[in-house]
């Protein structure tokens, strides 16, 4: 039987199909738990957001339309708000999220195994190619969710100049990484 | 263009908003295309980036524990179904619920207390079941945890005897020998006890108790505590969850 996409798998989900429901989950797994784990840093919250997640995809039914671009683009939304949602709720209980070294050390072996390794990669070059503090930039807005007041703290610059720093750092992680993927596909890597 | 409502974007996009403010930010989005057009731009340009994330491993027994957890909510809304009313007490168990949404409103409260929607939608769902059966809600509030994981709603519903106070819990914690969970109704410093309950294996509670106390009261708030016996006349354990009413 030929694999399913994952539109076919989500209306199948929307139906009621559990089996489609742990495919959707088999093939995003990894995915999710990385990402959820690279923003909450810490391996309970990110279980949980996984599960939060998968719980509003079994019960919302219809959230998702082809219109919203590729299902795995609206997962890692859906993905990145629940974490938006449990680091809010941290900070409001004052607990600290933090067991970053734990993980990933011993499993290193994961890195070969995982789906986006290219992406990784070409997107890893295109960050370093961005000055020292768009990196700051892109990782405290995106990946620490924080706030405009905070991000001006943190960098030390004008409130005012937060969102359009922000989407400078964006846009220009965006080109280089468009020209690693022209430049990246078929020649040598381009690390 | 409200230049003030121009620099919330990052906010939207990072959540820091609560709902009014959210629905406010998306009304401007509608009238002011540059907003629009920034949004759609950043969100367009924050597609790629949680491929960034460094691979880290599941821990172990994950897929078990999410794929239960998840199917185990579905179980609850399927024997919901199987008492599923007629149309008509529908229709007015459903306008009943959109008068208690409306009364808290009025009442000034903040309906999602750090819980987030998903919750807040599974509880009005229950709360519509049980409504279905008691007949009205004069207050629905969900419980803050307060140095817990566990939340809940309460809601004060007339019953065919009198008020009654129900209150549904998840993620309690356990409980262990004599311990039990008490719901506490509180009035300005006097705390009465409307009563005791021990969750389920997974955390669950669900309990209606009587609110037949002697004399007129104005209750201020509801807690509930992790007692080391069900006996407590007053609160001596820790304070899981607590709400004003
Ligand atoms: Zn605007």
């Amino acid at each position: 039987m030929s694999k399913l996409t994952d539109f076919e798998l989500y209306t199948k989900v929307q139906n009621g199909d559990k089996s489609a429901l742990e495919q959707i989950y088999d093939r995003y797994e990894k995915l999710l738990f990385s990402f959820a784990f690279r923003m909450t840093q810490n391996k309970d919250t990110a279980e949980d957001v996984i599960q939060e997640v998968f719980i509003k995809l079994w019960r919302k039914k219809g959230v998702y339309s082809e219109e919203k671009g590729k299902f795995s683009s609206w997962l890692l939304t859906v993905t990145r708000n629940t974490c938006l949602d449990f680091i809010r709720k941290a900070k409001g209980n004052e607990v600290e999220l933090e067991d970053r070294d734990s993980l990933v050390k011993d499993e290193m072996s994961v890195e070969d195994q995982i789906t986006w390794k290219e992406e990784r990669q070409k997107l890893k070059s295109a960050m370093h190619l961005l000055a020292d503090e768009q990196q700051k930039v892109v990782d405290l807005f995106y990946f620490k969710g924080m706030s405009q007041q905070k991000i001006a703290e943190e960098c030390g610059i004008p409130l005012g100049t937060v969102k359009g720093r922000i989407r400078l750092a964006l846009k220009h992680l965006k080109e280089k990484y468009k020209a690693a993927e022209r430049g990246g596909t078929y020649g040598p890597k381009n690390v | 263009m409200d230049p003030k409502m121009c620099d919330q974007l990052i906010e939207y996009l990072n959540g820091h908003m609560n709902d009014t403010e959210k629905m406010e930010f998306e009304a401007h989005m509608e009238e002011c295309p540059d907003c629009l057009d920034e949004c759609k731009e950043m969100q367009e340009l924050m597609t790629d980036l949680p491929y960034l994330s460094e691979p880290a491993a599941p821990p172990e027994g994950m897929k078990e524990r999410v794929l239960s957890t998840v199917f185990d909510s579905e179980e609850i809304e399927s024997s919901k179904a199987i008492n599923k009313p007629d149309t008509e007490r529908k229709s007015s168990a459903y306008r009943s619920r959109r008068n208690w949404i409306s009364g808290v409103l009025a009442a000034g409260l903040v309906l999602s207390l750090g819980a987030n929607a998903y919750l807040l939608a599974q509880n009005n769902e229950k709360q519509q079941a049980l409504e279905e059966k008691v007949s009205q809600t004069y207050v629905s509030v969900n419980l803050a945890p307060q140095d817990s994981k566990s939340s809940g709603t309460a809601s004060m519903v007339k019953g065919k005897k009198g008020m009654n106070l129900v209150v549904q819990t998840k993620d309690m914690v356990p409980v262990k020998g004599k311990e039990a969970y008490q719901v506490w109704l509180i009035e300005g410093e006097k705390k009465f006890r409307a009563g005791t309950f021990v969750p389920d294996k997974k955390g669950n509670g669900t309990v209606v108790f009587d609110v037949d106390y002697p004399g007129e009261h104005n209750w201020d708030a509801v807690a509930v505590s992790h007692e080391p016996t069900a006996k407590s006349e007053q609160p001596k354990g820790s304070i899981v969850l607590l709400s004003k009413l």
